[in-house]
């Protein structure tokens, strides 16, 4: 069945070439200007993904209020922000809000592809029960590739696809340390020094939330991250 | 008028000797210039405030004026007594002066008669000493005594002289009056009738007094004749008779050696149309001087308090003034530092005065500056987010030619264009990093680190991580610890050690040091063999402003002049301090974070 999925973005060029790029992709894609376009035809149909840029003609904020809007019709439905802001504030707020992903708009297409095909992936591996081969073990974690699910000791930590990558990448091979270059690539990222930074830092926070014990991941300075066993 | 004293002669005086003197008079100079013209707003004002010196001054000047109109009415007043008594001793048949002196030869004269008037009237006279010089010229006449007594001339002598130089009648001294009233405890009666104040007298402020009142005296009352002594008194009193004698009237003013002045005015005595005798009137200007110490007491006291009080008001009024000024300067100061940026805020004020207006201008003036230096630190963020959205844009263009069919040439061209629009989303990136860390260092917590270990492992890794470049880590201290964001430092390091990276000579190795001044700072240098930074201190600060590039290296990465910035913000979040300089051998430069120990700025 044919994914179908929404871009919320005001910038006409940058709408036209996303939903072509996501069209040539197989996806189904419809394109709002604004806010109020949008939610008009999610009220009678809802995307199964959505993309938001958070900066809507006048209204600086209006695609968190999307984001919101979405949330309260669908708990399941993926939202990933696509912004040019790319402040820490931004992404907390926006993560916060419910959002699956957040990613700036110096993204490159295959990229944001490939977050959009993991959302879906997950969407659909949870409906599948797990495969032994697709899941690491590594002391109190259990690491579903498949489905992107991190449980720490049983209890599931709530990452985004990028953030998932990030940990994968860290605990495929336990000691070794990962330079920042390496878990931006391995996240699919395009980003500076700093937002891997934060990103980790959000990561961390995450799995505290969950175990406040938690120090695994250790930061190795001048060179990057690793996973303490 | 005597001869005013110029304050070189006053100098000269005090000191002695003309060479000592105009040292003196140089270093006085150097004084006043330095306190009228110096530095200090209280120094002028304290200079200006001696300008009420002149006070007393007037004031001397007035009671000197005061002091030469009573004399003068003394003087009429005198004159006029002379008068009275020679009128009152005139024409009176029962007063034989020179006439029964004519008529009756002195042999004739009742010897007895007149030993016991001369004995009764030397017990009864109030100057003995007087009576007893004159000797055998001393006649009284009973009737001519009698008047005399009754003139009602007390604060003087009477003298009246006939034709032949005995002296007829004496009464009155001088002696009594002069010096008893100079003494500080006769002041109080002499002062009658004059502004008297009670704790003016009382011994200690009499004490100050004294010295004061004594040495302007002869100022205030100023003798011109000569001093006579006393026994000489009776020469010039003759003498005036004389004159008398032969019908002048004349007044006279002599000193005696206590420095007190006599008033005598000769007046004739007529009988009939011939001059029998001449009345001779001697007064002290005791009560004068009296008047005058009086006067010249208020005038100083009065003086001191109204200095003191002038002085104590434009002191306390320089001092405010002073005081705002400099609060005003040291706010302005610490609001704008040596590299122009904004520190921190002049408070604002209610004066509504000069003063007022230009903190009133000062304020303004650094909020505008405030304003703009964050207009050109946002401009990099801003410019980030604008232009983040034109390479959305061109990238998911490009995205889009490349899933549709094209020419191998065309690859060529597209992969440049990736690559172009690659190196602007870097840039872009870096450009806002600046603002993100503002808010990253804001919400980071400081923890306990060891830099030591901390710098050590940084240097190890970009070993790894830049395989073309040598590092040398030398270390002072095996172990210091700061409070600070790790990952703040670390970052910081990056961009020292990238800019070094950049700048260096190929081959040569970038030495990182650690050092520890005293327990109070840690510096970390970062150093490379290279291009050298152009020297002046003011265009070295601007090393670490936003966007400023000040060498030129071969580096092929793109140079915003962002890394310094940053690594400044890291290096100011942590009390620190950073600094560019060129290495003393001028082979390359070196650029020195020195961070507090303690976390916090130390009062150094």
């Amino acid at each position: 069945m044919q994914k179908y999925i929404a871009i919320v973005e005001d910038d006409a060029t940058i709408r036209a070439n996303y939903s072509d790029a996501l069209k040539r992709q197989g996806y189904d894609v419809v394109s709002f200007a604004s806010r109020q376009d949008a939610m008009q035809i999610f009220k009678t149909k809802l995307p199964d993904l959505a993309v938001i840029d958070i900066w809507l003609g006048d209204e600086i904020d209006g695609g968190f209020t999307l984001c919101r809007e979405l949330r309260g019709l669908s708990a399941a439905l993926p939202i990933i922000f696509l912004s040019a802001r790319d402040s820490d504030f931004d992404i907390v707020a926006g993560l916060r809000l419910g959002a699956d992903d957040y990613v700036t708009k110096d993204v490159s297409m295959p990229h944001l592809n490939a977050r959009i095909a993991a959302l879906f992936r997950r969407l659909d591996a949870q409906k599948l029960p797990s495969r032994a081969e697709d899941v690491l073990h590594r002391a109190d974690m259990v690491l579903d590739i498949n489905r992107l699910l991190v449980n720490w000791k049983n209890r599931q930590v709530a990452l985004t696809v990028t953030e998932f990558w990030m940990v994968h990448a860290l605990v495929k091979f336990v000691g070794h340390v990962k330079s920042r270059d390496q878990l931006m690539r391995e996240a699919e990222l395009t980003v500076d020094d700093n937002t891997i930074t934060s990103h980790m830092k959000r990561i961390r926070k995450k799995f505290e939330t969950v175990d406040a014990a938690f120090d695994h991941i250790e930061t190795v300075y001048g060179m990057g991250y690793r996973w303490r066993a | 008028m005597p001869p005013l004293i110029t304050l070189k002669q006053f100098m000269a005086w005090v000191i002695g000797g003309a060479h000592e003197t105009d040292r003196a008079w140089h270093w006085v100079g150097q004084l006043i210039k330095k306190v009228a013209f110096g530095q200090s707003v209280r120094g002028k004002f304290v200079a200006a405030s001696l300008v009420l010196l002149l006070i007393p001054l007037v004031g001397f000047m007035f009671v000197r004026e005061m002091i030469s109109y009573l004399r003068s009415g003394q003087q009429q007043i005198a004159v006029a007594a002379a008068r009275l008594v020679a009128a009152s001793l005139s024409d009176r048949p029962e007063i034989n002066l020179g006439v029964i002196a004519v008529a009756i030869p002195a042999n004739q004269i009742d010897a007895v008669a007149l030993e016991r008037e001369r004995i009764v009237a030397f017990f009864s006279a109030s100057d003995p000493a007087l009576l007893a010089s004159l000797g055998d010229i001393y006649q009284p006449d009973k009737q001519v005594e009698k008047i005399l007594n009754q003139s009602g001339v007390r604060d003087g002598r009477i003298w009246v002289i006939d034709g032949r130089g005995l002296v007829r009648g004496l009464v009155g001294s001088l002696s009594t009056t002069p010096n008893k009233s100079i003494e500080p405890s006769m002041a109080k009666n002499a002062g009658d009738g004059m502004i008297e104040s009670r704790w003016l007298s009382a011994p200690p402020i009499q004490v100050l007094l004294n010295p004061i009142t004594r040495a302007l005296m002869p100022m205030l009352l100023p003798l011109a004749k000569d001093i006579i002594t006393d026994a000489n008194t009776r020469p010039l009193v003759m003498a005036q008779a004389q004159r008398a004698a032969i019908g002048a009237s004349t007044v006279e003013w002599r000193v005696l050696p206590d420095r007190v002045a006599v008033l005598s005015v000769a007046a004739p005595v007529w009988q009939q149309d011939n001059i029998v005798a001449a009345v001779v009137i001697e007064e002290t200007d005791a009560p004068y001087r009296n008047l005058a110490k009086g006067a010249a007491e208020s005038v100083v006291v009065m003086t001191l308090l109204l200095f003191l009080v002038v002085f104590v008001f434009l002191f306390g009024f320089a001092f405010r003034l002073a005081a705002r000024l400099s609060r005003l300067q040291r706010e302005a100061n610490r609001a704008i530092d040596t590299q122009g940026r904004v520190r921190g805020e002049i408070q604002a004020t209610t004066d509504r005065d000069e003063i007022g207006a230009l903190n009133e201008t000062l304020r303004t003036m650094v909020a505008r500056q405030a304003g703009y230096n964050s207009y050109l630190e946002q401009l990099a963020a801003r410019l980030s987010h604008e232009l983040r959205t034109p390479v959305a844009v061109v990238r998911s263009s490009l995205d889009n030619l490349r899933a549709s069919a094209m020419s191998p040439q065309d690859a060529i061209f597209l992969a440049r264009a990736d690559e172009g629009v690659a190196r602007l989303a870097t840039l872009i990136s870096r450009m806002s990093e600046a603002t993100q860390l503002e808010r990253i260092l804001q919400g980071a917590s400081r923890e306990r680190i060891d830099l030591a270990a901390l710098v050590a492992g940084c240097v190890a890794g970009y070993q790894q991580t830049f395989v073309t470049s040598r590092f040398i880590f030398t270390s002072e201290v095996d172990r210091v610890e700061v409070d600070a964001v790790a990952d703040a430092v670390a970052q910081m390091l990056d961009k020292l050690v990238q800019n070094a990276i950049d700048f260096a000579n190929a081959g040569s190795p970038i030495v990182v040091r650690l050092s520890q001044v005293a327990d109070i700072w840690v510096n970390i240098a970062v150093e490379n063999s290279g291009p050298l930074l152009p020297d002046g201190g003011a265009e070295l600060t601007l090393l670490f402003d936003s966007m400023v590039s000040k060498r030129v290296g071969d580096s092929d990465q793109s140079h915003l002049g962002l890394g310094l910035y940053i690594a400044r913000l890291i290096a100011e979040f942590h009390h620190g301090t950073i600094s560019a300089e060129n290495l003393p051998d001028r082979s390359g430069v070196r650029f020195m974070v020195t961070l507090p120990i303690g976390g916090h700025a130390p009062m150094a």
